[in-house]
């Protein structure tokens, strides 16, 4: 029968993408979006989305040509040991950061919005409990948890359009097209990092069974990406205009206090907004702790990444209270995982891809490990 | 062994959490204090306590008494006793202290998710720099919902707060209420706290609200010009509606036309009202056309009148009459907004940075003066479509 | 112990070891025109059925041997064939080689034919004990179906079985679990449509398990558990033999045990524990939308009481005011916090529940009805607890009795309290996490190595499996076998593609 034997279908590894990227990034994009480009925020996104989709071809190709391997066993055999751990812990590095980055916000915003006041230590750690359960699991479980959630996580935002009907105001999104080039270009690094979350392929494709549809699925994935960021722009924009997107901290936050069901049983729908928050970020940090501890798990080569999963938490708990106000914790980690993302989304992938092609040039026969 | 281990973990795991004194935000439900109602007015201090200056050495004294309405509990229940709500008032430097104040006064905690209403003194709109902390207290507070109904009360908010009307006990569901009624009058326009700052937020400038203290109950009519966060001046009930016609926002209302030839007085009720702006630059000026095409009803005539109603000349008669009346509302409330006020609180200009960008970009900066020149002109299509049971 | 052809030494061997069991009976008979030959009957008394033995056993030998005359000679030589094959009239005769496999047979209810010089034992095919007869099941009535429900004799659960499938295909093995009860267990499966692995993976749990008695299929279902902590089931039970052969069609195996009416389906997932009977034979918009009632009764099982915890006293905003202000009104009285309220009314109506599985029949619906209503309303007035949060047990309550899989409810019962209790420290933000883990928990469960959630946990072929799940699709459409249990045929309709089109005469030809 089906055993468990630790292999993901390439339909779980899309869910597992779409979740992780979508988690804290959603809810301050459309804020970075108009700041950028006023109403044409929109191209951005699609500018982005391109990139983004880009970087997951590359990295996708890459990761094909070495099934069953992540990215920490066949980096060694390209660009030798040394400068392959390197770069290995450089991507934990990344990850953990950007876990205790995302947990962070996660915690200011249910302090925020749910508990007032309960200090956010306790939110943190409660948090990264339940996260250390399923990332100890495994990635069979995080895929087929993340293809459960999968629905709850895409629907409800297309949904909040619909109900928001009577608030949209098209007109908002005037004025088109007149922006510079060079605001284009310079809001081009902050939207790509909310599709940060993608690299997590370089690592999870070694447990994909049948590798050679994972590109066709992925590119899916970032294609509904595209369209979720897009659709939370324009509704953003569309609400609330322009100039009072730039004012909210998190403009996707607030449209939630603007829905009114009509017959109202539920007075404030945030509550329910809330809880569906709460699980998308839940399956943005699985896939992200389960990668650090895999990593650990693979420069030890190891088989178990079970045990690395504990001894992480207290790190990113760590990492997660660094920042003394919410303005430096956007700010520093946001800072970080700007350097450290360019280098695993875009250097590393390119760097091994070069490298392969270059070593299968020059070795005919190349070793495959199955 | 590996899954009682797990088990273990598991079991710690929740016995330590849950036994955590992790009850910080547990508030039983009786023992919230549900503000429905803020109102705020300038702190009008009494004699001896002008003479002295607060901590800080500047004019930072008490300027605000924020009035706080919630209901009594008790009284909701079955065979509930006592008076239906309460009404506190507080004093302080900030909007935000003021509530803080309270504290040592109610044993209740504050709750304010389900505020409905606030209410703003005349004399804190007349103050920009009051009317702005207020309004940044509020927006930054994450309990206060942006659907919260702001309204500028003619005198005090205390006043508008302590009516004991008739119709609803609680003066905060009885306002929002009202406001949300605004299906058969354009003679206001309802404020959600959101609109309002979206507004204030790009322009400095709205229109509020009004609302006015009976004996025993209250009205809403009419609106504040604010300009520049300032309260300058108000529009009358029907100067309201030219304005709401302006904007795009009546849904219906009613416009009283005279019948002379036969003395009667035919009320026209609005069923739908569209108004469509086209705007270009002749001869170096700006001029500004509003089309407003209107459908609705006859809704009363007068019995045994030798007139037919239901002919078309009599019709298009009456619509006629009633496109010149409204007509010339429209443009008494263009030249007092203009000449008077000289405020652009009909958003004229956000039709030309939508629609005409080029045009906007050379007068953005300075719109507020050149508003006031500009020309605007009004065209009234009304269509008389049912006129009731009989003829 | 090898059989000695003394039957003296034999009967004294069996009653040595029966010591003390009066409801063994010997009979011993002589046989034959001379009446030399001995033999000896030995059956318990209550488990055969006597008339079978006296006409068929009893009366050839007795009788018909004396008026037949079988030739001496043959007499001599093969008396044990004589009687095996020609006199005795019963439908089935083994010949047993030990006293260990005699005794075994004895006390399944076969009567025992010892044959004097002879060291072998006849054993003839006897059973028939009372039983119970052919009732509806109580607990999984259906407005339209039949009505025959199993009862505790396996051999006739298997025949209703049998009367639905009339196909070769429909293998039923015998096996035999409990060291010492011997429990009588029929594996029914359709041999090309199920699973190979499957099939290799039940038999083997079965043959795995060691305990020494088995009284009902829930000791099975636990035994061949693969995760024994987890509070849902991995088997679907039920009563019906209908439900079983479907069950069969779609590549799942039947489990039949003897000595109870419910029989095991394996492997089951979280949507066949939500399936009844009744959704297939009505049409699709009623089972649909009794489905999507289940679902939510559920969600209500599960979380009602949390939310009212979470609600009342982390997130008061999130009520309607009026509503808001009214329990506020209500709980005014209440000397207790949310959560203590709702764990006492929740405790009371577990209490409730237990003392009345006690009391059956009418005793049982009153004590339900005293308990409920009036310690409820009492209660209320006495203001201990509020009215809302009586109402909210009471649905709860009723909302676990729409879950048609007792296990699943129970194990939603069980949860229930957990989830209060995270909801008592953290309000809404407890509930999620309560709730992610028990999502986690849910997602690693197998049955059978069929993930539980299938068909929500991938993206591919199983999607066709949603077709069953909330929404009950028209049967037209539901052409291919469910995906979960990966069956070696996957059509349902062969020649599906030729029917119901207009002016197609094509069925007719076919046949």
């Amino acid at each position: 029968m089906m055993k468990i034997d630790n292999k993901i279908t390439s339909g779980q590894l899309m869910a597992i993408i779409v979740n992780t990227i979508i988690g804290v990034g959603i809810l301050s994009l459309p804020r970075d979006l108009v700041e950028a480009l006023k109403t044409d925020g929109w191209i951005l996104v699609l500018i982005s989305g391109l990139l983004a989709i880009g970087s997951v071809t590359l990295i996708t190709i890459l990761v094909m040509k070495y099934p069953g391997k992540t990215v920490t066993e066949f980096g060694r055999n390209l660009i030798t040991t040394p400068i392959s751990d390197f770069c290995s812990i450089l991507f934990l590095i990344y990850l953990l950061i950007f876990s205790a980055f995302v947990v962070r916000i996660f915690g200011e915003i249910v302090k925020m919005y749910l508990l007032r006041n309960t200090p956010i230590e306790f939110i943190i750690i409660t948090m990264l409990i339940t996260v250390a359960y399923i990332a100890r699991a495994g990635i069979e479980a995080i895929g087929k948890f993340c293809v459960l959630v999968l629905p709850i996580v895409v629907i409800p935002i297309f949904f909040m359009g619909f109900v928001l009907l009577p608030e949209l105001d098209f007109s908002n999104l005037l004025p088109v097209f007149k922006f510079k080039i060079t605001d284009l270009l310079k809001g081009i690094p902050s939207t790509v990092f909310s599709f940060a979350g993608f690299e997590v392929i370089l690592l999870f494709n070694a447990f994909v069974e049948r590798p050679k549809k994972t590109l066709k699925y992925n590119l899916i994935g970032m294609v509904l990406i595209i369209f979720v960021y897009l659709f939370v722009f324009l509704i953003s924009v569309m609400v609330f205009g322009v100039i009072e997107t730039t004012h909210l901290i998190w403009p996707s936050m607030s449209l939630m206090e603007v829905i009114q069901f009509p017959g109202a049983f539920l007075e404030n729908v945030q509550g329910v907004v809330m809880a569906q928050w709460v699980v998308l970020v839940f399956s943005t940090l699985a896939p992200l702790i389960y990668g650090s501890a895999l990593i650990f798990d693979k420069l030890f080569r190891g088989n178990e990444h079970k045990y690395y999963v504990f001894p992480l938490m207290p790190i990113i708990f760590v990492l997660a209270l660094v920042p003394d106000n919410i303005a430096t914790a956007y700010d520093y980690i946001g800072k970080s995982t700007n350097i450290l993302g360019t280098f695993v989304i875009l250097v590393l992938p390119l760097l091994l891809l070069v490298v392969s092609l270059f070593k299968k040039n020059n070795k005919k026969g190349a070793v495959k490990n199955g | 062994m590996d899954k009682k281990v797990r088990l273990c973990i598991l079991l710690i795991m929740f016995l330590v959490t849950s036994t955590l004194p992790g009850c910080w935000d547990k508030v039983e439900i009786n023992e919230r204090a549900f503000i429905t109602a803020v109102g705020i007015d300038v702190y009008q201090p009494s004699k001896d306590e002008e003479k002295v200056k607060g901590e800080l050495g500047m004019e930072a004294k008490d300027k605000y008494t924020i009035t706080y309405v919630f209901p009594n509990i008790e009284a909701v229940g079955k065979g509930g006793q006592g008076q239906p709500r309460f009404i506190v008032a507080s004093v302080g430097m900030t909007p935000y202290e003021t509530t803080r104040g309270l504290r040592t006064r109610l044993h209740q905690v504050l709750f304010f998710q389900h505020m409905k209403v606030l209410v703003i003194g005349e004399d804190v709109a007349k103050d920009s720099t009051m009317l702005k902390e207020m309004l940044d207290s509020v927006e930054r507070n994450n309990e206060i919902n942006r659907k919260v109904n702001v309204l500028v009360a003619k005198g005090k908010a205390e006043d508008i707060l302590n009516v004991q009307s008739q119709f609803e006990p609680d003066i905060g569901l009885y306002i929002s209420s009202i406001s949300e009624a605004s299906e058969g009058s354009a003679r206001f326009n309802p404020l959600p706290l959101g609109e309002l700052l979206k507004s204030l937020h790009g322009n400095k400038r709205t229109l509020m609200p009004r609302v006015v203290p009976g004996k025993n109950d209250l009205k809403v009519a009419g609106s504040a010009v604010i300009k520049n966060y300032q309260l300058i001046g108000w529009l009358g009930e029907l100067e309201n509606r030219g304005a709401m016609f302006l904007k795009n926002k009546v849904k219906a209302d009613t416009v009283v036309v005279i019948d002379y030839d036969n003395k009667v007085v035919i009320p026209y009720v609005i069923t739908e009202s569209e108004t469509k702006q086209t705007g270009t630059i002749e001869d170096g000026k700006i001029k500004l056309k509003y089309d407003i095409k209107m459908e609705g009803d006859l809704s009363q005539y007068k019995m045994d009148t030798s007139e037919d109603v239901m002919d078309d000349k009599f019709l298009r008669g009456v619509e006629k009459q009633v496109e010149e009346a409204v007509k010339m509302q429209l443009d008494n409330t263009v030249k007092k907004i203009q000449k008077e006020f000289k405020v652009d609180v009909i958003d004229a200009g956000e039709y030309f940075s939508k629609y005409k960008p080029h045009i906007w970009n050379t007068v953005k900066d300075d719109w507020e003066n050149i508003f006031p020149d500009i020309e605007i002109e009004v065209t009234v299509d009304s269509k008389i479509r049912r006129i009731g049971l009989i003829k | 112990m090898i059989i000695s052809t003394n039957i003296n030494r034999n009967l004294e061997i069996i009653k040595k070891e029966l010591v003390d069991c009066d409801d063994i009976v010997y009979r011993p008979i002589k046989v034959g025109q001379k009446q030399n030959f001995n033999m000896a009957f030995i059956y318990v008394d209550g488990l055969i059925d006597k008339e079978l033995i006296s006409e068929f056993g009893l009366e050839p030998l007795l009788l018909d041997a004396r008026e037949n005359k079988p030739n001496p000679q043959n007499i001599k030589d093969n008396l044990l064939e004589l009687v095996e094959k020609g006199n005795i009239a019963v439908s089935e005769v083994k010949e047993l080689k030990t006293i260990e496999e005699a005794l075994e047979n004895l006390l399944i209810g076969e009567t025992l034919l010892l044959i004097d010089g002879y060291n072998k034992i006849l054993m003839l095919s006897s059973r028939g004990w009372p039983m119970r007869g052919i009732t509806e099941p109580q607990i999984e009535t259906v407005v339209r179906g039949p009505r025959d429900g199993f009862n505790e004799t396996v051999k006739v659960n298997a025949t209703l079985v049998r009367r639905r499938i009339r196909d070769t295909k429909l293998k039923a093995k015998y096996i035999k679990i409990g060291t010492r009860s011997k429990t009588d267990v029929v594996v029914m499966y359709m041999e090309d449509i199920v699973n190979k692995k499957l099939i290799d993976e039940v038999m083997k749990r079965l043959k795995g398990i060691t305990v020494d008695a088995i009284i009902g299929s829930g000791q099975i279902q636990h035994a061949i558990a693969g995760n024994s902590y987890s509070p849902f089931p991995e088997a679907q039970y039920t009563e019906r033999p209908d439900v079983v052969a479907a069950a069969l069609y779609e590549g799942r195996i039947g489990i039949l045990v003897d000595n109870t009416p419910f029989s095991l389906i394996v492997p089951a997932t979280i949507t066949t524990l939500l399936q009844s009977a009744e959704d297939y034979y009505g049409s699709w918009y009623i089972s649909s939308l009794v489905r999507i009632v289940r679902f939510f009764a559920i969600f209500l099982c599960l979380l009602f009481p949390a939310l009212y915890i979470a609600m009342t006293s982390y997130h008061p905003g999130m009520l309607p005011t009026q509503l808001a202000i009214y329990v506020a009104a209500t709980r005014d009285t209440v000397p207790f916090p949310a959560f203590i309220e709702a764990f006492i009314m929740e405790g009371t109506i577990e209490l409730l529940r237990e003392s009345g599985s006690r009391l059956a029949g009418p005793i049982g619906t009153t004590i339900g009805i005293v308990g409920g209503l009036v310690i409820g309303q009492a209660a209320v007035e006495a203001g201990i607890v509020s009215p809302l949060m009586v109402i909210i047990v009471a649905v709860t309550t009723i909302a676990s009795f729409a879950i048609p899989n007792y296990g699943l409810a129970s194990g939603f019962r069980v949860l229930r309290f957990g989830m209060m209790a995270f909801a008592a420290f953290s309000g809404l933000y407890g509930i999620m996490l309560g709730l992610l883990l028990l999502a986690t928990h849910l997602v690693q469960l197998n049955s059978f190595g069929i993930p539980y959630l299938s068909p929500l946990t991938n993206i591919g072929n199983n999607l066709r499996d949603l077709k069953d799940t909330l929404i009950r699709f028209p049967l037209q459409t539901m052409k291919k076998r469910p995906y979960f249990t990966q069956t070696i045929d996957e059509t349902r309709m062969p020649g599906a593609r030729n029917q119901g089109k207009k002016g197609d005469n094509s069925k007719d030809k076919k046949k």
